[in-house]
């Protein structure tokens, strides 16, 4: 992970992905940048290192109060659903195999100082999640009380990181919060399956 | 009617927390009898020591996923009839098509909330009591 004002010479963005709050990508394409922006938001950066295939994930769990404590709560369940469809998605696209995936996460930013440390229910959610599924953490960049964006490569698994001004923190805060707060989980296309 | 207290349920997925989450919800809509296995190897294992009238199985599982754990539960004479509902993020209606052509029962897409789980559950087994 590079953490730096300006991205290094030999970065090339190619096509960039807009990773969106309840988005999940992946990739195997070597010119492909996925691109987020995270306040109190999580992004996991999933690669499997043997097929060179990666995935994005953005999300936030928006209870305020005792969620990350209640491990099964809807809020908890949303994030763990999240963390499985990319896992998933990277797993099938990949050889398959746990032990070629490395893990990296980013966000839980305390960026509004009225509201709870939503940032910091996210960072615990998420590392309980790895350690109870029992995946190392390759690189993370977790808390503080900024936003920041980041750039993930799913080929290469390249990840950078920019801390952004405190200006846009309110803005971005408002704009998580009102996407967490429309509804628990993202929707597959076909959740209407229902046999018989 | 069946009693939810009375059905002995098998949860089958390789993430803890996925089964952490099906426990939750089943023990919210009544069921005590929840046996947990966290791979499909293990859910064999489990079958042959005991009694379960419904599975709940992941389909991506790294030794016997979802799909193969059906097939085999489909050919063995003492479990061919058991309730088997796919719980799943897949959601290709190409591989619907194909565990419904190996005999699933029913079909869940994750993510899941208690309410889907026990009208899937209910479109098997009957209305829970």
């Amino acid at each position: 992970m590079v953490s730096a004002k300006s991205l290094p010479p030999e970065f090339d963005r190619g096509v960039v992905t807009t990773v969106h709050q309840g988005d999940c990508y992946v990739s195997d394409d070597r010119d492909l940048t996925y691109s987020t922006v995270l306040g109190s938001c999580i992004s996991a950066c999933v690669r499997d290192r043997v097929a060179n295939v990666g995935g994005m994930n953005h999300f936030l769990l928006a209870e305020q109060s005792g969620s990350a404590r209640d491990r099964y709560g809807a809020s908890a369940r949303y994030g763990a659903f999240a963390m499985e469809q990319l896992i998933n998605k990277v797993l099938t696209g990949g050889t398959g195999k746990k032990a070629n995936l490395e893990i990296k996460v980013f966000g839980g930013g305390k960026i509004n100082a009225s509201l709870d440390d939503v940032g910091a229910k996210n960072i615990e959610f998420v590392r309980e999640f790895l350690t109870a599924e029992g995946y190392a953490l390759a690189s993370e960049d977790l808390g503080g009380t900024f936003a920041r964006r980041v750039l993930f490569k799913p080929h290469s698994g390249r990840a950078f990181v920019k801390r952004l001004e405190s200006s846009e923190n309110a803005s971005i805060a408002r704009r998580e919060l009102v996407v967490a707060r429309r509804g628990p989980a993202p929707k597959p296309a076909a959740d209407d399956i229902e046999l018989f | 009617m069946p009693k939810a207290s009375a059905v002995s349920v098998l949860i089958v997925d390789d993430q803890q927390s996925m089964r952490g989450i099906c426990k939750y919800i089943l023990t919210q809509l009544g069921f005590k009898d929840i046996i947990e296995a966290k791979s499909g190897r293990d859910a064999l294992g489990k079958l042959e020591k005991g009694n379960v009238d419904l599975i709940i199985s992941d389909w991506n599982m790294e030794d016997i996923d979802g799909l193969t754990l059906l097939k085999v539960i489909r050919k063995h004479p003492r479990t061919q009839a058991m309730p088997f509902i796919m719980a799943t993020g897949r959601s290709d209606k190409e591989q619907v098509k194909e565990a419904i052509s190996h005999g699933v029962n029913n079909y869940i897409i994750k993510p899941f909330d208690a309410s889907t789980m026990k009208k899937r559950i209910e479109a098997v087994i009957g209305a829970l009591s």
